[in-house]
């Protein structure tokens, strides 16, 4: 037993020393996670910020050249009824492709031949949009909006059609039958675009720590701990030569006892540097937090590290194969990552996997983060990251045993 | 055979071989010595064509070491490294497949495998990690051989292995030797050996320690 | 060069399951991410919750038809109840429709007729409150189609038996009828990323770039492994210089690799029904070509295979992240469009050959294979 420790502690000195040879390489492991947050929230803003700074501009060809589709093209043109991230202009059909083609528009939809006629005789329409590949999200952004407009003219042509039976049951002719229609087409178009007045609008804000830049900020942490305990585990991995090895053997030391040194070094690091971290974040987003609040999200951190190290400990007692078993390690990674819902909140995952959620240490240290900091619980469940740990060194001690009195 | 005039190597200040002249004949077989450092593995690379020397004129069979003439004086060296460089993953059979498919010289396997038993070396079809550290050293020589070299520089061949193991080596290399005629350089700190196996001796590095212990024993020795 | 292949054969007789695995690993990675990104974005629903306040058919109807909506899974709950959870995220938004919601549409009257409560960590609020406006704009423009009926008989003097609930019935059987008005979104020119809508949630091409890339710098750790100093030297008395053993050898890996590619590609259009075209192949072959370039120089600088597949793992992870496949990269390009020579999949994914990083790998390996070390480059 004695020597157990005493193997184990030799091995964290070498692992230390081993850091401090390639302390050089220190900054880069820790600030790895930061830079791809970093890049991924730069992609994320710019993603937004476009609509704000840069309306989608969109072309309205207009093939049909009825009175009615002159009225929805200059009420559009003219009005802002779509907003101001969009910005709409009635060209020609070759113009519109030129545009396109120098990247001046997101897309342009094409109004078809005899389009109004169609309409008021219930006959099959199609509205095509001519997407801008370069701008390929934008142009989806045009087709689910002309989606919307669709959905609002096929109503009001059922009403529509439904006006016209009885203007014709009525004994309307046809000519003044037209104008009544055009009368109605236009009323029923300034109705749909003022459909906002439908609902009363209201943001709940719960607490001031509730928006999703606190969410996020929180999730970017989560995130970078776990990407630092794989750096930091695999940092540590020495390849032994055979002959390494084999005195390794005669003083009785085991595969196992050098793997935990590994867990061990890389545990008081990660909690180290994440606890320096947390404070920087809590200084910029000032929650409020007690005392025993910290001991609260210590312990969830530290459990849930452990049973992720044990894990991919386990990994490497399985797959000998170095490129496999990195393979393995990333995959489980991202597995645990994404079900955490640091990404996306999992309120939004399928039923199917919610279910499963509950035995996911990383989903359930996630949200007891999120309930202590956020929705200022003063309290947080400990057993299932407790029964995750015992399963995870059980199945690691297991499997060890097993290999070594394989190997013997 | 292979001429040796006034050959110079140095790395910038430091003067590692200076003035070495020799000449060595068909089937001759000479032992190089000398302590550690003395600059014995820097010699039988310039003369395997890996290094080039700083000064001095090499030839050999009638051809000047040239960068132009490299490809054909190559052909005519085996070179026998200090390390064991074989794939180890591989098995002796594999390995001697593999270097024959790269050599000038195409070869059955068949011949290959009748190269290996001629050194005693019998494990055609084992993985090479799983061979002693004897068969090892002999299949490191026997790849050197595929190409049927007519000058052999071996650079302390049978280094940590058994004796023999050892005595098969020798006595292969020299039948080698002698019905084929193949001129050898061999470098070994085993005196036993370099007197069993070598007609004369050459002797490299400020220190007499090697000249004296030969001399001793009643070995002739050339200081170059 | 047939002895190198017969060599290159010898080596990979040891490790056939391995290779296997590598070279079939882009396929399955992309079958697998694909399908279970299907399989995910169909159960992929958004929370909320529906306050039922109106007992009336109208609104039961409406309900109805937003349970029914398949993006979105629907909690029935009191209002007190359903805000608290929309304060702790659990649900995404809340709507509430008010009592007297028949009784409004009856009348023509619109004004708030539901209230629409987010929070403000609602992701999908805009769609979702979009589509229920859309339901009640329906209910609310049939209303208003049965007043203009009344109207119009008034108006021609006609006696006319109104009734509101069977006007309804009439507009909404047209409607049923005749769901005449369609969109269709095209791009013109033949780019590889043509994202079928709501077809795929991933696009195979783009997960098989990344999965290929991480593949290919992980099969190219032979150069490491056979960059053995000692055996490096036996080459020298061969008919092949070390470097060309290396070169010629990374020829054979790249054949191997255009091979699968061309099967990759017959096995996308069954598999996914991506098109086949000579463009695509000619695309597939400049990426491969470009990382397997990469792969190789990279291979050279590194002693430790460890060390090198670490790299390979992060370098691949980075390009998940350029290359925009978790967040598009749209916006981001037309305001820094060097970003393009940066992202290793671009070219690829624009359907063309050439990138800009082929020619520099080509160039370096120029320099390389020229550089003489003493005597050694000369065979």
């Amino acid at each position: 037993m004695i020597h157990i420790f005493s193997h184990i502690s030799l091995f964290i000195k070498n692992n230390v020393k081993q850091i401090k040879r390639k302390w050089y390489l220190l900054p880069l492991l820790l600030l790895f996670p930061i830079i791809l947050i970093g890049l991924i929230a730069i992609i994320f803003s710019a993603l937004f910020q476009p609509e704000k700074a840069d309306p989608i501009h969109i072309g309205l060809v207009d093939l049909d050249q009825s009175k009615e589709i002159q009225m929805i093209t200059t009420a559009l043109t003219e009005t802002n009824h779509l907003g101001s991230m969009v910005k709409l202009s009635v060209l020609k059909e070759h113009i519109a492709s030129e545009q396109l083609d120098d990247n001046q528009l997101s897309a342009y939809v094409v109004f078809p031949k005899d389009f109004t006629n169609h309409l008021y005789q219930g006959k099959s329409v199609k509205l095509s949009i001519v997407g801008n590949n370069q701008r390929a999200n934008e142009a989806y952004i045009v087709k689910e909006l002309m989606d919307s407009v669709t959905r609002h003219i096929n109503t009001s042509q059922a009403n529509i059609l439904l006006l016209n039976d009885y203007a014709d049951r009525f004994g309307m002719d046809y000519g003044e039958r037209r104008e009544y229609l055009f009368e109605q087409f236009k009323s029923f178009f300034l109705f749909s675009l003022s459909k906002d007045k439908l609902m009363d609008e209201e943001k709940l804000v719960n607490e001031a720590t509730a928006s999703p830049f606190h969410y996020y900020t929180i999730a970017a942490w989560f995130v970078s701990i776990i990407v630092w305990l794989l750096l930091f585990f695999n940092f540590l991995y020495k390849e032994d030569v055979v002959r390494i090895k084999k005195r390794m053997m005669l003083y009785g030391v085991k595969e196992w006892q050098q793997i935990l040194a590994r867990v061990i070094v890389s545990l008081f690091i990660v909690m180290i540097v994440s606890a320096l971290f947390f404070i920087g974040i809590q200084r910029v987003l000032a929650f409020e937090l007690y005392v025993e609040d910290y001991f609260r999200i210590g312990i969830i951190i530290f459990l849930s590290s452990l049973s992720y190290l044990m894990i991919l400990s386990v990994i490497e007692v399985i797959v000998t194969s170095q490129k496999l078993r990195l393979l393995c390690q990333v995959i489980v990674t991202g597995l645990l990552i994404v079900l955490s819902g640091a990404l996306l909140p999992v309120i939004y995952f399928p039923l199917a996997f919610q279910d499963v959620l509950s035995y996911v240490f990383t989903t359930e240290a996630f949200y007891w983060i999120q309930e202590i900091i956020l929705n200022d619980r003063f309290y947080a469940e400990y057993n299932m990251l407790l029964i995750m740990n015992g399963i995870c060194l059980i199945v690691f001690i297991v499997l060890s045993l097993w290999k070594e009195r394989v190997r013997a | 055979m292979l001429q040796v005039e006034a050959l110079h190597k140095s790395y910038g200040n430091h003067v590692i071989l200076e003035d070495i002249t020799f000449t060595l004949e068909k089937g001759d077989i000479v032992g190089l010595v000398g302590e550690n450092g003395a600059g014995k593995s820097t010699l039988l690379h310039i003369l395997a064509t890996l290094q080039k020397p700083s000064k001095g004129k090499l030839t050999l069979n009638g051809m000047t070491y040239h960068w132009k003439s490299l490809s054909h004086i190559r052909r005519q060296i085996g070179f026998v490294p200090q390390e064991i460089a074989i794939w180890d993953h591989l098995t002796v059979e594999e390995n001697m497949v593999f270097f024959e498919k790269l050599s000038w010289k195409n070869k059955s396997k068949e011949e290959l495998q009748n190269l290996c038993l001629d050194m005693k070396l019998n494990r055609w079809k084992e993985p090479v990690h799983t061979l002693s550290g004897g068969m090892k050293r002999k299949l490191n020589l026997a790849i050197s051989l595929i190409h049927e070299p007519k000058l052999l520089l071996l650079d302390e061949p049978t280094v940590g292995i058994d004796l023999k193991s050892k005595q098969e080596i020798a006595s292969y290399l020299k039948d080698l030797a002698t019905k084929r005629g193949v001129a050898m350089i061999y470098i070994s700190h085993d005196m036993n050996e370099i007197m069993n196996l070598c007609d004369q001796v050459f002797c490299i590095g400020d220190d007499s320690f090697y000249d004296r212990l030969l001399t001793q024993a009643g070995q002739e020795v050339i200081r170059l | 060069m047939i002895n190198i292949i017969q060599t290159r054969l010898i080596q990979w007789k040891k490790h056939s399951l391995q290779l296997l695995f590598w070279l079939l690993f882009p396929i399955v990675v992309t079958w697998i991410v694909v399908t279970v990104g299907n399989t995910f974005q169909d159960d992929m629903k958004i929370p909320i919750g529906i306050v039922l306040q109106d007992d009336t058919i109208l609104a039961k109807d409406l309900y109805e038809s937003i349970h029914a909506t398949p993006f979105i899974r629907t909690y029935t709950l009191d209002e007190r109840e359903a805000l608290h959870k929309l304060e702790k995220h659990e649900l995404d938004s809340v709507f509430v429709i008010q009592e007297g919601y028949e009784e409004h549409i009856r009348q023509g009257s619109r004004n708030a007729l539901i209230t629409a409560y987010e929070s403000d960590v609602s992701l999908a609020y805009t769609p979702v409150s979009e589509m229920i406006m859309s339901y009640v704009q329906q209910d609310a423009g049939r209303s208003k189609a049965a007043y203009a009926v009344k109207e119009l008989a008034e108006q021609l003097h006609v006696h006319f038996d109104w009734n509101w609930d069977d006007l309804i019935v009439r507009s909404k059987e047209i409607e049923k009828k005749q769901d005449l008005l369609q969109t269709r979104l095209t791009f013109p020119g033949n780019g590889i990323v043509h994202r079928d809508e709501g077809k795929n949630l991933f696009q195979p091409w783009h997960i098989w770039a990344l999965a290929a890339f991480l593949s290919t710098l992980l099969l190219f750790d032979w150069v490491i492994k056979e960059n053995n100093p000692a055996i490096l030297k036996r080459f020298v008395f061969t008919n092949v210089s070390p470097k060309s053993y290396f070169v010629r050898n990374m020829y054979v890996y790249i054949a191997l690799f255009f091979t699968i590619d061309l099967l990759t590609a017959f096995a996308f259009k069954y598999i996914f029904d991506e098109p086949l075209s000579l463009t695509l192949i000619v695309s597939i072959l400049g990426y491969h070509l470009m990382i397997s370039l990469g792969a190789f120089l990279l291979a050279l600088m590194i002693r430790k295979t460890f060390v090198y597949y670490a790299i390979a793992f992060i370098l691949t992870f980075i390009s998940v992240i350029v290359s925009g496949a978790i967040i598009p990269l749209d916006g981001l390009l037309g305001r820094y469009p060097w970003l393009h020579f940066l992202n290793p999949l671009a070219a690829f994914l624009d359907g063309d050959f050439f990138h800009i990083g082929l020619g520099v790998f080509i160039v370096i390996l120029l320099l390389w294979y020229g550089r003489k070390e003493e005597y050694h480059a000369a065979s």
